[in-house]
């Protein structure tokens, strides 16, 4: 009896395991996704407009925080500076904000 | 200005942090902020000749180093008149004087330039950001330059504007 239900949670651990780090995983995107919205969304009200700004979050894991990406094409960098006020105040603690910058920023 | 901005430079980013310098300036010109440029370096050895007579201690190499990183950073950030910039060299440990100086000045936002492609050095990056980011009220910001595609030359690559060798025989 007892060697069965070893048998069984060693054969079904890996599986288990496996769904919950993807949930963990799923769980993260998503906290990702709602900060690039809310990033997004405060970025577009302060340049009026959809824009060339792109945005791109990432969530914070175990060994590094989460990141929030600023980039734009060569020449539209000012960009950055009129929506950074905004994206400073929204992206939360244990993020921190990555900025691609040429040399026309 | 009443926001802090403290850009750290270690040694290695220099080249970087000067050609984020602009990207820098307009990041504090929207926080209005005023900004501090630190740069960080090991304590330099003494200079020595080849007959191991001394030609200048420690503290006379400190001093060189430290005139001439404020004068190159100074002079490249005396472009932008409508931000207060202000340089300072600290010599010991990179990374616990970068935590020190965080403490002493208490910045809003802390600057880093990451221009490593070495692995040792993405791994100190890597440590010091762990460090700074347990400070609460600060925000940590890494300014990484674009890289620039150099134009492909090299006989495979025709030029799209030039026309072609012979032209083909027109039909009649």
């Amino acid at each position: 009896m007892l060697r069965d239900l070893v048998g069984l949670v060693i054969s079904v651990s890996p599986i288990l395991g496996l769904l919950l780090w993807r949930e963990q995983a799923d769980r993260r995107q998503r906290a990702a996704a709602i900060v690039r919205a809310d990033v997004h969304a405060g970025a577009t009200r302060a340049l009026e407009g959809e824009s060339l700004l792109a945005i791109n979050a990432h969530a914070p894991t175990a060994w590094r925080p989460g990141r929030v990406r600023l980039s734009t094409p060569t020449g539209y960098e000012p960009l950055i500076g009129r929506a950074f006020q905004t994206v400073l105040e929204r992206v939360p603690a244990g993020y921190e904000i990555v900025i691609h910058c040429g040399g026309n920023s | 200005m009443s926001a802090r901005l403290l850009a750290v430079i270690t040694p290695g980013e220099e080249a970087t942090a000067l050609s984020s310098l602009t990207g820098l300036v307009m990041i504090a010109r929207a926080a209005q902020a005023e900004v501090r440029l630190a740069y960080f370096r090991d304590l330099p050895p003494a200079r020595v000749d080849r007959h191991d007579r001394l030609v200048a201690d420690t503290d006379a190499e400190m001093a060189r180093i430290a005139a001439a990183a404020t004068q190159t950073l100074g002079s490249a950030a005396r472009v932008f008149d409508d931000v207060a910039v202000e340089t300072v060299v600290r010599f010991g440990r990179p990374r616990r004087e970068v935590a020190l100086e965080a403490e002493a000045y208490q910045p809003r936002i802390i600057v880093l330039f990451s221009a490593a492609r070495d692995l040792l050095t993405r791994l100190r990056g890597w440590a010091l950001r762990r460090r700074l980011a347990r400070q609460p009220e600060t925000r940590i910001l890494v300014l990484q330059p674009t890289p620039r595609a150099a134009p492909r030359r090299g006989p495979g690559v025709e030029p799209a504007l030039t026309p072609p060798a012979r032209l083909p025989a027109r039909r009649e």
